[in-house]
């Protein structure tokens, strides 16, 4: 059974809503357990959708793959806007809420990302071992080879540093994001100090 | 063109007509039938209507008769009644001018008439003329395309580019139909095999443009596949940053043609028909593309091609690599591509150690694939490529055993015999060389003689060498470079045993036959060196002088030769002139000083009590100190400023009359200014002399701050051996990386033993035994002559005796104990480690004969002869219980 309305309450175990629908009580309580999934609709400003989902946090494991994705896309407004500490608070949160391993790949990514910017370097370490672990070489995304540069940079591994520097450059199809582009930036540095030597 | 019909018909349908009821109604009628879209009814209504009352004054008025034959010529198109609808539009534009209303549209109905019924001339003329009676529509691009189309289609390549060119330059074409003009250009200079162009005009498509993805995409494997074929790999790495995947390529186009452009109006509706032919094409090439299975791995086989061929082997490691870590299907057909990448690309960078785990991790995943024996090969010449001669001639020999009848087995023997030679081997090289010379085809025959005289160099046998070195040097099939090694190789020869008429014979040959040779200033550097060894100064200055006019490395030699005559001499004045000319060639072609001429006007400098340097050279040195001229040796320019600085500051107006002074306002000018190779140069230069004074902290408080301030890339030689130096006794974190960084950058540098032994000592607290112990051993095997020496090989010696490996420690001390100029403290330590391993490998006598003559050279030494005291005594008890 569908249900449409405008959520007023999710702390407890019931889900409250005021019902639009013409034919249905105005106000409905459904127990959380009995809900199969919530499709949010609507359009809410950038950050809109996240302050209404900070709000009823038990709803995030519910979220369809559509309404996930429509939350993905303004949390990575947050990396944007260079907002990390609510990036890093937000991959949290969603990773807990068990969503696909895609979407808790992409999110540790972030979270690294967010933790690498808030120079919590230890927890990008171990992180990166995991994610790296995860890809494969030939489909890493190029924030992940910037991160780990980054990370070899800081570790004064120069080889390591140059070989995700490189990488992004040449997979198939090549990285052409800012990341990727970064990295070509970098790598020429690495190879111009190389060609000194 | 739809447009127009519509209100055309419009026109007509409300027009008010005087005619006579019948034919008014006739033609109603033929207009109605066309409107409703029943073109053959209203063809045969319209060709009844012209049967009737086509002689009527009122059918026959101008303004009718237009719309008479417009309509009638478009409904009989319509109705698939190309001829007459033909006949009709042809009879109307015979009648009207081009600026006359329906004209353009009736021009390109026509054309299009005559293309769809296969009559390409008429249809290609009635193109041409609309081009040149409407040049401004928007259609008129349309109409240059569709004609380079026609022209394509005929192979006519240089009659359908200006049409391309002309509707990409026409400014009513959008982006979108530029991209596919674009794309249309490359197919057309790739059909005539210019691939350069049709990589300009792929290279000039918009960024993020779907359709020129798509096309760069599917035209990129067979661009870098002839860019390679011939010979352009750095054009062909660039192209295969394009490649992509059948994934990819399948979402972009569907995304495309969900979304393609669906321009609304009915004049629309020709440009909407060419978008989807386009569209079409685009769908069957990329159809075809990711219908090849082998689509993906040969890309990146491709990928690696051009990255090894454009010298990217840093490129080409990093991406075997991830081939050689991923788990896709594409990389698992790629893993002997990959592996033989890999181990070619550490040998570009001599990386041995990993070439052989490498090779080795080939052999046990492949053992018998059939490129097995060129990876043997391989890890035959990693061995060879580290101066393990030994392993490499096993491991070839063992190849050639396994592989006789190979394609590559003269080229494995040819290696064989080089090994063997650079082994130290001579005689077995020469006896390879002799085998190969009567198995080879005559062409290699004088390379093969030539190799031989090295061999017989290398025995001393002097006439033996310059025979076969003659020989090859005459033989017929010899190339120029070859003959012109093999006559600097005589000279050499008979250089060395003084034969001045032989020489001068050989340097006879050689000027007449190579007077633009390459080797033309080695050979007069050897011709001037006979004369000056033979007592003939003068003769030899005449010959250098000519040769010091450029600033090269070998004109360098020359000059270092005539200074050498001067300095002998003591020709102070010719010597100041030749340093300063020297300098001037480099300063004026801007290319890094070499420290040659500055040392030698130091010593000028010295032997004449004065400076040397006029106002205008000590500009141009100052302006290179500063950082505003080529490369030089920082330390020893401004040590020759220095030594006579009263003199220096005085022509160059400056208060401050101490060196030292000078060297700090210039060091922190130039750290505000932010300008930190100087910075570094004056201040590391200013610690020294501190240091010289036995002011060592604050000597080090200077290099530290240098070392805090700037990037060790960007220091010179000098500085970046005292900065890494630095950092190791202070044990900075940074101090690896420092000292790993000076020797990849001065590979040859003089200073690089004492920064072998600092990173050795380093690596060695941190349990990387056999990394360091190398480090040293590079110290004991490449730079006997070196300071360093000594303490390195005491060190080794030390680490191998620690490490189990006393056979080692032993030849080591031994080395080190051949050198005749030890220190008497330095002899005394080997002997006392020398007799510890004797100990303690169970040869005792040797142990005891060690101590005793320890004992009677060196008493003075206590704490070392206490040591060897009480090694004995420790043997007498050890004896007694």
């Amino acid at each position: 059974m569908n249900f449409q309305g405008r959520i007023t309450d999710a702390s407890s175990k019931n889900l409250q809503i005021s019902n639009t629908l013409s034919g249905q009580s105005p106000l409905i309580g459904i127990p959380l357990a009995e809900i199969r999934e919530i499709r949010l609709v609507g359009n809410s400003p950038s950050t809109g959708l996240l302050d209404e989902l900070a709000k009823h946090k038990a709803l995030l494991p519910l979220l369809d793959s559509e309404s996930l994705e429509r939350t993905l896309v303004r949390i990575q407004q947050l990396a944007d806007n260079e907002n990390w500490p609510e990036l890093y608070q937000w991959t949290v949160m969603l990773i807990a809420s068990n969503p696909p391993w895609e979407v808790t790949r992409r999110l540790q990514l972030w979270k690294a990302w967010a933790c690498m910017e808030m120079k919590l370097f230890d927890e990008v370490r171990r992180l990166m071992d995991g994610l790296v672990s995860e890809w494969d070489a030939m489909e890493v995304p190029a924030l992940l080879c910037w991160l780990m540069a980054k990370l070899e940079i800081r570790d004064g591994e120069r080889m390591k540093a140059l070989y995700w520097s490189l990488l992004p450059s040449l997979q198939i199809p090549a990285g052409n994001d800012a990341f990727a582009d970064d990295l070509v930036t970098l790598s020429r540095e690495w190879l111009s100090d190389e060609f000194q030597n | 063109m739809s447009k127009w019909l519509v209100l055309l018909l419009t026109g007509i349908l409300s027009s008010s007509s005087s005619a006579v009821l019948p034919l008014r109604d006739q033609w109603r009628a033929a207009c109605q039938t066309m409107a409703r879209g029943n073109a053959t009814a209203a063809c045969h209504l319209f060709e009844e209507f012209d049967q009737w009352y086509g002689d009527e004054p009122e059918i026959r008025e101008a303004s009718f008769r237009e719309k008479h034959l417009r309509l009638w010529g478009l409904a009989c198109m319509q109705a698939g009644l190309q001829q007459k609808g033909q006949d009709c539009l042809e009879r109307w534009l015979d009648a009207h001018q081009p600026e006359a209303r329906y004209h353009a549209f009736v021009r390109f109905q026509l054309a299009s008439s005559y293309a769809f019924s296969g009559k390409l001339d008429e249809a290609v003329s009635n193109w041409q003329a609309f081009i040149a009676e409407h040049p401004n529509l928007p259609e008129t691009a349309l109409v240059h395309w569709k004609l380079a189309d026609f022209h394509a289609s005929q192979s006519m390549w240089k009659a359908a580019e200006p049409h391309l060119l002309s509707a990409l330059d026409h400014p009513q074409l959008p982006s979108s139909g530029k991209v596919l003009v674009k794309a249309a250009l490359a197919l057309l200079e790739l059909s005539r095999e210019n691939n350069a162009a049709a990589l300009e005009w792929l290279g000039s498509m918009e960024a993020g443009s779907q359709i020129g993805e798509l096309w760069q995409a599917i035209l990129a494997p067979s661009l870098v596949s002839s860019l390679l074929a011939t010979d352009q790999p750095a054009d062909a790495h660039r192209i295969s940053s394009w490649f992509s995947r059948p994934e990819r390529l399948e979402s972009i186009l569907s995304q495309l043609l969900q979304t393609g452009p669906s321009r609304p109006g009915l004049r629309q509706l020709v440009w909407n028909t060419h978008w989807r032919q386009q569209a079409g094409m685009l769908e069957a090439n990329i159809r075809k593309s990711i219908a090849d299975s082998e689509l993906e791995a040969s890309q990146y086989r491709l990928k690696l091609a051009s990255l090894r061929r454009s010298g990217l082997a840093r490129h080409s490691l990093v991406l075997a690599r991830a081939l050689l870590s991923s788990q896709l299907p594409v990389a698992e057909s790629l893993r002997s591509t990959a592996y033989c990448e890999a181990i070619e690309s550490c040998h570009v960078f001599k990386d041995w150690i990993q070439a052989d785990l490498l090779v080795n991790e080939f052999i046990n995943a492949f053992p018998d694939h059939p490129d097995i024996a060129e990876i043997l090969y391989l890890q035959a010449s990693s061995s060879a490529g580290r101066s393990d001669f030994g392993k490499a001639l096993l491991r070839i020999g063992q190849l050639i055993d396994s592989y006789p009848e190979h394609r590559l087995i003269k080229k494995w023997k040819l290696s064989q015999a080089g090994w063997s030679l650079e082994s130290g081997n001579a005689g077995e090289a020469l006896r390879l060389y002799d085998q190969l010379e009567s198995i080879c085809h005559e062409g290699w025959h004088p390379f093969i003689n030539f190799q031989q005289g090295r061999c017989e160099e290398y025995r001393k046998d002097q006439t033996a060498a310059i025979r076969v070195y003659q020989m090859a040097a005459d033989h017929p099939a010899s190339t120029p470079a070859l003959q012109e090694q093999a006559l600097l190789a005589i000279l050499k020869l008979h250089l060395r045993i003084l034969d001045t008429r032989s020489f001068e014979e050989t340097l006879t040959r050689y000027r007449l036959s190579f007077p633009e040779g390459l080797n033309r200033i080695m050979v007069e550097i050897l011709a001037a060196t006979l004369l000056q060894q033979t007592a003939r100064p003068a003769e030899a200055i005449k010959c250098l002088l000519p040769l010091i006019d450029q600033p090269t490395p070998s004109a360098l030699q020359a000059y270092s030769l005539l200074s050498d005559i001067y300095i002998s001499q003591s020709d102070n004045i010719s010597l100041v002139t030749a340093a300063k000319d020297q300098l001037t060639h480099y300063l004026d072609k801007e290319i890094s000083i070499p420290e040659r001429p500055l040392q030698d006007l130091i010593l000028a400098q010295q032997r004449m009590a004065k400076h040397v340097l006029d106002v205008p050279m000590l500009g141009r040195l100052m302006g290179i100190l500063n950082g505003t001229g080529p490369n030089c040796p920082d330390f020893v320019l401004l040590q020759l400023l220095v030594d006579h600085w009263e003199s220096y500051s005085r022509m160059l107006n400056l208060t401050e009359t101490r060196a030292e002074d000078w060297l700090g306002s210039q060091a922190s000018s130039h750290l505000n200014a932010n300008r930190m190779r100087p910075y570094a140069s004056y201040n590391l230069f200013l610690a020294d002399s501190m240091a010289e004074q036995g002011r060592h902290d604050s000597a080090d408080a200077r290099r530290i701050h240098v070392l805090q301030s700037v990037k060790p890339q960007g220091v010179g030689e000098h500085a970046s051996s005292i900065l890494a130096l630095t950092a190791a006794s202070y044990s900075f974190p940074e101090s690896r990386s420092l000292l790993e960084l000076f020797l990849r950058r001065f590979p040859v540098s003089n200073s690089r033993p004492e920064i072998l032994l600092n990173l050795a000592t380093l690596l060695r607290s941190g349990n990387a035994d056999t990394v360091s112990r190398k480090q040293l051993e590079e110290i004991r095997d490449e730079w006997p002559d070196s300071t360093t020496f000594p303490e390195a090989s005491i060190l080794l010696a030390e680490w191998l005796a620690d490490d189990g490996l006393p056979e080692a420690a032993l030849a080591t001390l031994d080395k080190l104990l051949d050198r005749g100029d030890l220190g008497a403290r330095m002899t005394a330590r080997a002997i006392l480690l020398r007799a510890e391993l004797f100990f303690s490998s169970g040869k005792a006598a040797k142990g005891i004969i060690n101590c005793q003559r320890l004992l009677q050279l060196y008493p003075a030494f206590h704490d070392i002869a206490d040591a060897a005291r009480e090694l004995l005594n420790e043997h007498d008890h050890a004896q007694t219980a």
